[in-house]
């Protein structure tokens, strides 16, 4: 009875030390979004279009990402620039860039296949909203470097975007 | 010492139809009126006269080659003579105008041809007007224009002076060139003998060879052909020029070794030994001294590596530095390549790139291996010879001095050391 | 260029295939036929060989050096080897110089994805490169004509388009500049390249240096669909390829053997610059995009059909079927014409059916001869047409043939024409005279003599005689005449014509009818005349008409498009449906024209454009038109092709379910075609001439239909000239390619192409008048007038004023009344 009663003990605290021993230590998971994880750097995150040292945009429009896109979420159309209008260096520039976000697999093909390295996938994840539309992403949104952070929880519990 | 050409060639005022007449001019156009066309054309043949230009086909056979029963036909001088170190035609259209006059009718009659054309190089506006007078003069003594004495053969030649570019050297292109278009070669076949000037059979000759054909009908085929060796018959002038203290232009018996041209011309410079020598103009592959002694004819100088081309001598002595020469011709065939075909157009021009950063020390080891290789490319390649011609010097450059790149390209590696 | 009869054949082989092809065949050509590809960049089957870019290398046995395939006539048990390591490598060398100093502008070219240069690098070319220079650097976008635009650098020389200006438009146009690297295409003299076919050269080049400036960077070739169907514009329906982008006309190729495989029967693989870049109508803002009535209010369009089929019923109830009529138009296509004269002819029972104003009957007293037998014709007799400005991609094949097929040109016109050029014989008559000159020319053919025409017609006997010489003399003769620049009894004496050459023995002989408009001989085909039911069908011949089209088919006959604007003027005619015309610019009389239409009480305009008659409409029905219906065409060599829609309107129907719509509405029994193709298989059963036309048999080339049989021919000599009174000078109307009209508007890229209003005089008319070139000058007939300036020249023979028609505004047909009649003109400072 009483040997029984050690056991049960026994097995108790074993089980508790199990449980304080977890309670000192790192928990594997973040407090997403209070915290936020760091990507590595190559992740294939969200699309960004860049623009050289003077500030003229790298696309030139050629489409190769569009044609190697597996799901066809890339439209481009080109221009040409003119002395008064010149958006990049060379003889033609994007005069539209879309990128559908909710079709768009992540792949990175379009990375790969840009001549001029003028769209590249970086590290942010955070990509819900609560408007498809803004799923299209056009030039003007591609071009600016996407803030990080752009989540937080409100007083119900809820993740809204700042401001 | 020969002298079939240039027997007279000193004579004062031998331009002058009076003094080339004393001197026993167009008598053998007389003689030859009293022949038949095809015996001419058989004395033309059997003296084994070939063409002076620089390919050197056997002239009879070419104008045996004419279409048959096409008229009209024409008859063309080349006297585009533009290939570098060669000024024989140059001399002869100052000195000997009627010489050539003759030969043109001469092969006119024979060819039964009524119009021949003279297409003077550009640059020789000067011998154009000489040859212009020569003409006018022949005219006048009946030697041109309808029923030449009395023999109701007629000739009329004219003059066209061409806009200065190698290319039309070419027979084809200089046909183009003639008939008011791009000096561009044409395709081959048809050859100018079936369709030629104006779609026409046209025979199309050098200064010289037209010359060479009034000594030949003259003094008949045997006696011709008795001068030479077996194949290459006849004399031959030669252009001599670069290190020798003498340059001019020579007559010489074809088979004459090639050591004895140079002592014509005076011999090497004082105190400096012979290095190498071209001995067909810029497009023939340069030959090393040791092959001095080369009978100089067509045969010989072929087996020794290199060609008679139109007979330029070009003298190197032990100062001169193949690389730079290589690059001197190299710039001269990049100009002057007509652009028509790709391996030419483009070709032409990297050789000489490269060769310009070799010569001005910025080469690499593996250069000589892609300038072989771009000659490679291009040999027999292109549309027309000017191609081949160009790599002539940059194959035999390499292949007989490669010491003169090595020793080059060492320094650039030296150089890049040191920085 | 291959002869056009070569019987003897060669065998060899390559690359161990066995091939026979007909002696004279380059490798190249040879090696095709057993799908062996050879690579060529300078080599155009068009051009013939040329040899300079050195891309066909290969190694024929026996021979010390590589041949370049596209020069070497395959010769019996020649071994051609296109692989062995010698070729290779060669092949490899070329592709390096060749890109030497091209630019790596892939990503941004306009031929990126079709281009020769990048197919044949990746198959063939080297995988490194080995210059370390950097590309020689050259002007880029340098615009040769407002549509072509050439990039200096990409060019590699192959003389393509210098040797397409120089051998098929024969302009020397473009030429070669400069020597070795430094050469370049430059214009003949820096002018524009403002030829009427410069845009074959955007197609042809190998690379990308000439582009389309109109094309420039709209898209990527990968992006288009493409449509292969045909041109709009003039007879010919030339084969072309529409490429599209999400629904948007992105560019106009011709189908060559770049893209798929030319129509040599049509078009020979080339097409002029209006069908290459005069597209805009197609987008135009001027387009009539719904239909609305006379008040402007929008309708659908089922309630806008609807509205004007029990209208025009009402009406024949009311004033029975002579109170209605239709004018259709040539650039209709056969399914929508002959849905058009099925509704007046069956529902309204009325054969007030017409298209032109010019007299032409259906059917030719000789063969009808396709584009094609222009070439393998002995001589060509051309008479009172202008191909140059009528129908252009005529004039490369009339040009080719004479210069490649030995074909003998005799032109018979009373202007001065780009054909003068390549004819043996060009005889100008005086404006007008025509059909005493024809009649003369049939008395000579039937070697009666002929009496003097110098005053009359300003043609010498001896000169008439030596044509009818020449024609006796050819084997194989090809007529081409322009219908609608007949006047007189001359579209009688035509006929007369043709039938007495083809009465000549051992002659063949055909005729190729040049009208205007893209379907003229489809609109005849298809019964748009007021005499005639479709294919010929002449009214007197009512026992067939009565088993093809039923008891109750009209027999009475009808009324020519311009008699109903003289009934309507009148009053008698109430209601008429206009398809697809702008009589009141393009008729004779101009205002008085919109004066008659005012006058109807229901006028129905059924265009893709707004016109000046469209304004008058009591309704308007939208019409798709070309690109966006499909339906096929008749061209002028009688040859039915399928019209391919390119572009798809969602919130219109198709023009020809619009018109059967309105069949169904006055008769539910009336049947519904599924397709385009359930048309014309209705037209193989009803129109003789049609039967084999279907859809599979029309499929890619076309196939030629039966002509119709020609009614008798009325043989009568020619009426006097008429005289001209106090120094009038007898107008004539030519045309000119690029008028400014309705299709191209001020916004089209061929802008620069637009005239001004010219009338051209005799230097002898001229002085009479005290009148020089550059004079502005007043063209007045009774009470209309027409400003132009003058330009004195040869381009007539005196007594004539010359006009030709440039734009719409010019109000050029005012000065015309009964286009039977002369019109005499007045010039006055």
């Amino acid at each position: 009875m009483i040997s029984q009663a050690f056991e049960g003990i026994k097995n108790l605290l074993v089980g508790l030390g199990v449980t304080f021993k977890n309670m000192l230590s790192q928990p594997a998971t973040q407090c997403y979004p209070e915290v936020k994880r760091e990507m590595p750097a190559r992740y294939r995150g969200r699309h960004f279009l860049t623009r050289d040292e003077q500030g003229f945009e790298n696309c030139v429009g050629c489409e190769l990402c569009a044609i190697n896109c597996p799901v066809s979420c890339i439209h481009v159309e080109a221009a040409e620039n003119t002395e008064e209008n010149r958006v990049s260096l060379g003889e033609r520039y994007a005069s539209r860039y879309e990128i559908n976000l909710l079709r768009c697999i992540y792949c990175g093909y379009c990375e790969e296949a840009c001549p001029e390295d003028a769209i590249i996938l970086r590290e942010h994840y955070e990509l819900a909203d609560y408007d498809r539309d803004v799923y299209v992403a056009d030039k003007e949104a591609l071009l600016v470097y996407p803030k990080p952070n752009e989540f937080r929880v409100n007083f119900l519990g809820n993740t809204t975007l700042k401001n | 010492m020969t002298q079939l050409l240039f027997k007279h060639i000193n004579v004062e005022g031998l331009a002058n139809i009076d003094v080339y007449e004393k001197h026993g001019g167009y008598e053998t156009l007389k003689k030859a009126l009293e022949q038949k066309p095809e015996e001419i054309l058989e004395t033309v043949k059997a003296s084994g006269l070939r063409g002076r230009g620089g390919a050197g086909f056997p002239t009879g056979l070419k104008w045996s080659f004419l279409a048959k029963d096409v008229f009209p036909r024409y008859l063309v001088c080349n006297a585009d003579e533009s290939e570098p170190g060669t000024c024989k035609d140059r001399e002869l259209l100052l000195k000997n105008p009627h010489l050539l006059i003759e030969g043109m009718i001469l092969c006119a009659y024979a060819c039964r041809v009524e119009i021949g054309y003279n297409y003077i190089r550009g640059e020789f506006y000067d011998l154009c007007e000489i040859f212009e007078k020569a003409l006018e003069e022949a005219y006048e003594r009946g030697y041109l224009g309808k029923n030449i004495l009395r023999s109701e053969f007629n000739l009329d030649i004219h003059t066209h002076l061409g806009a200065g570019a190698y290319i039309c050297g070419e027979e084809s292109a200089l046909l183009n060139s003639l008939e008011g278009m791009r000096g561009e070669p044409r395709l081959k076949p048809p050859f100018p003998a079936v369709e030629g000037l104006y779609g026409k059979p046209t025979v199309v000759n050098n200064v010289e060879t037209l010359c060479a054909v009034v000594p030949v009908v003259e003094g008949g085929a045997e006696a011709y052909a008795a001068l030479g060796t077996e194949k290459s018959k006849g004399t031959k002038l030669v252009s001599v020029s670069g290190h020798v203290r003498n340059p001019g232009n020579f007559e010489v018996v074809l088979g004459t070794p090639t050591s004895e041209i140079i002592e014509m011309a005076g011999g090497m410079r004082e105190g400096r030994k012979l290095k190498a020598f071209i001995p067909g103009g810029s497009s023939v592959p340069m030959l090393p001294a040791g092959k001095v002694d080369t009978p100089y004819d067509y045969e010989s100088l072929q087996a020794a590596g290199s060609m008679l081309g139109s007979g330029a001598l070009i003298v190197m002595d032990d100062s001169a530095n193949v690389v730079k020469e290589t690059l001197r011709i190299a710039s001269f065939y990049m100009h002057e390549s007509c652009g028509k075909c790709t391996p030419c157009r483009e070709g032409t021009r990297w050789l000489h790139q490269i060769l310009g950063e070799i010569e001005s020390g910025r080469g690499k080891d593996e250069n000589i291996e892609l300038l072989q290789d771009i000659s490679d490319n291009m040999s027999f390649k292109c549309f027309c010879p000017l191609g081949d011609a160009a790599i002539a010097p940059v194959l035999s450059g390499i292949a007989n001095f490669r010491e003169d790149y090595e020793e080059l390209l060492s320094q650039a590696k030296a150089g890049a050391a040191a920085e | 260029m291959p002869k056009k009869t070569q019987t003897e054949t060669v065998t060899l082989t390559i690359d161990g295939k066995t091939v026979t092809v007909p002696k004279g065949t380059v490798a190249v050509d040879a090696a095709k036929t057993v799908g062996i590809d050879i690579p060529v960049f300078c080599y155009h089957e068009k051009l013939g060989p040329f040899g300079c870019c050195r891309m066909c290398l290969v190694e024929v046995e026996k021979m010390p050096k590589l041949a370049t395939a596209c020069t070497q006539a395959v010769g019996q048990d020649m071994v051609i080897k296109t692989d062995s390591p010698k070729a290779v490598k060669g092949r490899q060398g070329v592709l390096e110089f060749t890109l030497l100093n091209h630019p790596l502008d892939c990503p941004v070219c306009d031929k990126g994805g079709e281009c020769p240069l990048q197919d044949n690098t990746f198959e063939h070319g080297p995988d490194l490169t080995r210059t370390e220079f950097t590309r020689y650097n050259r002007d880029k976008a340098v615009p040769l004509s407002p549509v072509v635009t050439i990039d200096r650098e990409r060019c590699i020389a192959c003389q393509r388009c210098t040797r397409y200006s120089d051998i098929v438009e024969q302009e020397t146009a473009l030429v070669m500049v400069n020597r070795g690297f430094q050469n370049r295409v430059q214009t003949f003299q820096d002018r524009p390249y403002d030829t009427r076919f410069s845009g074959n050269v955007v197609d042809i080049c190998p690379v990308g240096a000439l582009t389309n400036t109109t094309y420039r960077f709209k898209s990527r070739i990968w992006d288009l669909d493409n449509a292969e169907t045909l041109c709009a514009h003039c007879g010919v329906n030339c084969n072309i390829v529409v490429g599209v982008r999400s629904n948007e006309f992105m560019r106009v190729q011709a189908k060559s053997g770049e893209n798929s495989q030319a129509n040599d029967a049509v078009d020979d693989g080339w097409i002029c610059d209006k069908g290459r870049f005069g597209y805009g109508f197609v987008e135009s803002s001027n387009r009539v995009l719904k239909c609305r009535n006379g008040k402007g209010d929008t309708l659908e369009a089922n309630d806008a059909l609807g509205q004007a089929a029990t209208q025009l019923k009402k009406i024949t109830d009311e004033h029975g079927p002579q109170s209605v009529g239709f004018i259709g138009s040539p650039y209709g296509t056969n399914e929508e014409l002959y849905l058009y004269q099925k509704l007046f002819r069956q529902q309204l029972g009325t054969n007030n059916i017409d298209f032109k104003t010019y007299r032409q009957t259906p059917g030719l007293p000789v063969e009808h001869y396709d584009v094609g037998d222009i070439e393998t014709s002995d001589m060509v007799l051309l008479i009172a047409s202008d191909p140059t400005e009528e129908a252009p991609v005529l004039d490369l094949r009339i040009k080719k043939s004479v210069s490649f097929f030995d074909v003998k040109l005799a032109v018979l016109n009373d202007q001065k024409t780009d054909m003068d050029k390549p004819a043996a014989s060009s005889l100008r008559y005086n404006v007008g005279s025509e059909a005493e000159v024809l009649s003369a020319l049939i008395e000579a053919l039937n070697d009666k003599p002929v009496r003097g025409l110098e005053k009359t017609a300003g043609i010498a006997p001896k000169q008439i005689k030596d044509l009818a010489a020449t024609i006796q003399g050819s084997g194989k003769v090809c007529v081409i005449y322009n219908p609608a620049a007949l006047t007189g009894s001359a579209s009688d004496r035509i006929l007369e014509l043709l039938q007495t050459i083809g009465g000549l023995p051992d002659k063949q002989c055909g005729a190729i009818p040049v009208a205007p408009g893209t379907n003229a001989v489809g609109a005849l085909d298809m019964g748009a005349h007021p005499n005639f039911y479709p294919g010929g069908l002449a009214l007197s011949d009512s026992e067939k008409i009565k088993t093809l089209w039923g008891d109750e088919a009209p027999l009475q006959p009808g009324l020519s498009a311009l008699e109903m604007i003289q009934k309507a003027a009148s009053g008698e005619l109430k209601g008429l449906v206009v398809f697809r015309a702008n009589p009141v610019v393009d008729f004779p009389g101009g205002p008085t024209v919109a004066e008659a239409l005012k006058k109807l009480d229901y006028l129905v305009v059924h265009d893709m454009l707004e016109t000046e008659t469209t304004q008058l409409a009591n309704l308007v029905l939208a019409s798709n038109g070309p690109g966006y219906d499909d339906g096929t065409t008749t061209n002028i060599g009688g040859r039915v092709q399928f019209r391919k829609r390119s572009l798809v309107r969602e919130d219109h129907p198709p023009d020809w379910v619009l018109i059967s719509r309105m069949i169904r509405a006055l008769d539910p029994e009336a049947p519904s075609y599924k397709n385009s193709f359930g048309v014309t298989d209705e037209i193989s059963q009803k129109v003789p001439g049609y039967e084999a036309i279907n859809k599979n048999a029309i499929k890619g080339m076309g196939m030629p239909r039966k002509g119709s049989a020609c009614s008798e021919v009325q043989g009568n000599g020619a009426p006097a000239a008429e005289k001209s009174e106090n120094g009038a000078l007898r107008l004539r109307v030519a045309n000119y390619l690029f008028a400014h009209d309705k299709i191209l508007d001020a916004s089209s890229p061929l802008s620069h192409h637009f005239k001004s209003s010219t009338v051209y005089l005799n230097a002898e008319d001229a002085k009479a008048l005290g009148i020089e070139t550059g004079d502005e000058v007043k063209v007045v007939s009774g009470d209309a007038e027409v400003s132009a300036e003058a330009e004195v020249s040869d381009r007539c023979n005196p007594g004539a004023a010359l006009v030709p028609r440039v734009s719409d505004e010019q109000g050029l047909m005012a000065l015309v009344g009964d286009p039977d009649a002369a019109v005499w003109v007045q010039i006055k400072k």
